[in-house]
């Protein structure tokens, strides 16, 4: 796809520090998470048993920066959706691209990680 | 680009070199390595704090204020066991590694041990740090018998080969020679954790647990020594000793307390300990965190199976009246509650509310959160009493619903539940709550660390007493002393089993005036710091609640108290 369209959806402010927020974006339910420097955008779902991950809490494991589900407490790597904490080779969370620019927090239009790859 | 200066060494030596660096014109970004958790201290002034004289606080030469005005990095328990030259790095024995440029070494000297037989035994000590201060300190407070008898305190091993099989090691709870070292061989005891759980020696008062360790050592073939847990890797420390970091050092945030002593990161076990160490410890005057803490303590509402979540309203007692209950009724209708139930704490549980309608059912309801969420002050459950029972000897109702109103919003290292019943046919089941009040004919029962979930405890009588006020301030001595000392999720039962019901009455109910007010004054000012959180609901946090609005047209706008989407 040529041309990515990036869309604000809200300002950085709105996104306290290692909190999750949600949003409804592009028919899915989506998790997004203010990590200082950087903020992710997930699927809201973990693919244990489906808890929000948006309520999570945002952890460290062996140096990875992971979201630990707070139903049983699967451990999801923010960078790579995969859960690794315990490990398991099920499938990932799907995650988009999301940018900060001039304190606002941008979402790309039409893809997913996952499609891009 | 500023040169990275590593000091190991965080005592008097190194921190006056880094003072003398500073008061020149320097480009350093100075990180100091400490193996000790303290800011620097005077060393020297050591027997002052031995002898009573001083405080811990008042030897600190340089507090953390200084470390953070200087822009240095204190980094703290953390000893230093390599260095690499080839590659400019150190490394740590809890396998931290960092780069320098320049590297200064003031470790300074440690304490030696003559060659002396028997000088690794129990009871002797050497005396060069503020923790060797405090474990001579300790010793002296728990085993002042040992301490009278120096042949005793240095060889207890082998006194209990001595001893005949018959002899009683632990007098609370008749526990013989012979009975520990059947543990021993038939459940293959090897640790005083175990030897506990089997035998019940040195849960009373816990004098005996030196002894038992020594018999141990000498008859289980596989005995291992209890490593104190620390709290976990991102923050490797033991509860006591964070509770004594948090105090010392001023630390009012659990970020600083990772940032300084852990991996600057934390996880999901260490973030809400900290967050209650913090608490506690600075009696609700603490920063709050809401990243460190459970989503539950987010948003005041338990999380349930499918990301719903349940209302539970406190109802003091038990007791409700029509027009609180019609209330309840019109939330249920409104918000399509889909189930409305009764639950086991005299209570009412609206279970399947959207995370969305949880502050508007808060505001309809006008009641006060229940905590059925957290680890705090879950009810007060109560018997009808003398109100209208006719076997009632105490206004068990009165007394519940007042014990309720003193304790609630409060947090605790797990969750507590109560119980008050008028007489001791136990209807509200008060002996096996974490703490009951048992009425009698012109007295009260206190009693503590009961349990009716995993495991049924029977609670363990605290003191008895006349009045309904004694009876009040007793639990309430219980309470603040359970929040000061227990560990984050441990409940009471397993709270009064560790340290043994004689410790706990002597330093509550039979403590002196003054700790008893110290205790109390405390728990003062928590209370008067706390406030009921379902008031949060008229200041939300931005989109704590609902969903973010994607702005129209780009337009992006900060959340503020005025417009919140909550």
């Amino acid at each position: 796809m040529s041309n990515p369209q990036w869309v604000p959806i809200t300002a950085i402010e709105n996104l306290p520090l290692n909190e999750g927020r949600s949003l409804h974006w592009q028919g899915l339910d989506i998790a997004l998470f203010n990590l200082g420097a950087r903020v992710v955008a997930v699927e809201n779902k973990c693919p244990h048993q489906h808890g929000p991950l948006v309520d999570g809490m945002v952890s460290n494991v062996e140096g990875r920066v992971t979201v630990t589900c707070p139903l049983h407490t699967r451990r999801i790597c923010l960078d790579t959706g995969q859960i690794i904490k315990p490990a398991t080779a099920g499938p990932c969370v799907r995650s988009f691209p999301a940018k900060i620019e001039a304190g606002v927090v941008l979402l790309q239009k039409g893809r997913s990680e996952a499609e891009a790859a | 680009m500023k040169q990275r200066l590593a000091v190991i060494g965080n005592g008097m030596a190194g921190v006056f070199t880094v003072e003398q660096i500073l008061k020149h014109n320097h480009d350093f970004e100075i990180t100091i390595f400490g193996d000790e958790t303290h800011v620097n201290y005077n060393r020297i002034l050591l027997s002052s704090v031995l002898a009573g004289e001083k405080e811990v606080d008042d030897i600190v030469l340089n507090d953390i204020d200084w470390y953070r005005a200087n822009d240095i990095q204190a980094r703290l328990g953390l000893r230093i066991d390599k260095i690499d030259l080839a590659n400019k790095t150190i490394h740590s024995a809890q396998g931290c590694t960092t780069t320098f440029d320049k590297l200064l070494i003031a470790t300074g000297s440690s304490a030696f041990r003559p060659p002396i037989d028997g000088i690794d035994k129990q009871g002797v000590f050497v005396f060069r740090t503020l923790d060797d201060a405090k474990h001579l300190l300790a010793d002296l407070t728990d085993q002042r018998r040992h301490l009278l008898s120096p042949a005793a305190a240095a060889g207890p091993g082998e006194d209990t080969a001595a001893l005949p099989d018959t002899h009683t090691i632990c007098g609370c709870n008749g526990v013989s020679k012979g009975a520990i070292i059947e543990a021993v061989h038939t459940h293959g005891v090897c640790t005083l954790a175990q030897l506990k759980d089997k035998t019940r020696a040195a849960t009373g008062c816990g004098s005996c647990a030196g002894l038992c360790q020594s018999l141990l050592k000498a008859v289980a073939p596989d005995y291992a020594e209890e490593k104190a847990k620390v709290l976990c890797e991102c923050v490797a420390f033991t509860q006591d000793q964070l509770r004594e970091i948090i105090r010392s050092q001023k630390l009012k945030g659990v970020q600083e307390v990772l940032d300084i002593y852990g991996n600057g990161i934390g996880c999901e076990v260490c973030k809400p300990a900290l967050s209650y160490l913090v608490d506690v410890v600075w009696q609700g005057d603490h920063n709050e965190d809401r990243s460190a803490r459970f989503i539950n303590d987010r948003v005041h509402a338990n999380i349930q199976k499918d990301g719903t979540f349940s209302v539970i309203p406190r109802m003091r007692g038990g007791v409700t009246t029509p027009a609180e209950l019609r209330k309840i009724a019109d939330v249920a209708e409104k918000y399509n509650v889909p189930l409305v139930k009764v639950t086991g704490s005299q209570r009412i549980d609206l279970l399947g509310v959207k995370k969305q309608d949880l502050p508007h059912i808060w505001e309809d309801l006008g009641m006060r959160s229940g905590q059925g969420y957290t680890k705090g002050v879950r009810m007060v459950k109560t018997c009808v009493g003398s109100t209208f029972c006719r076997f009632g000897t105490q206004d068990a109702i009165t007394t519940g619903v007042e014990l309720e109103r003193r304790l609630e919003d409060l947090f605790t290292p797990h969750k507590t539940k109560l119980a008050v019943v008028g007489c001791p046919r136990n209807c509200a089941e008060a002996t096996v709550k974490d703490i009951g009040l048992i009425g009698q004919e012109g007295s009260w029962q206190i009693v503590v660390g009961g349990a009716a979930g995993k495991g049924v405890r029977k609670a363990d009588l605290l003191i008895t007493v006349e009045s309904t006020e004694e009876a009040l301030e007793a639990a309430s001595l219980f309470f603040q002393y359970y929040r000061e000392n227990g560990v984050y999720l441990e409940r009471t039962y397993d709270f009064v089993e560790r340290l043994g019901m004689e410790k706990v009455r002597r330093d509550t109910v039979y403590a002196t005036d003054a700790v008893k007010q110290g205790l109390l004054d405390r728990l003062q000012r928590s209370k008067d710091r706390a406030s009921d959180a379902w008031l949060e609901r008229h200041n939300p946090r931005p989109f704590q609640f609902a969903p973010i609005e994607v702005a129209p047209n780009g337009l992006v706008q900060i959340e503020t108290e005025e417009n919140a989407h909550v």
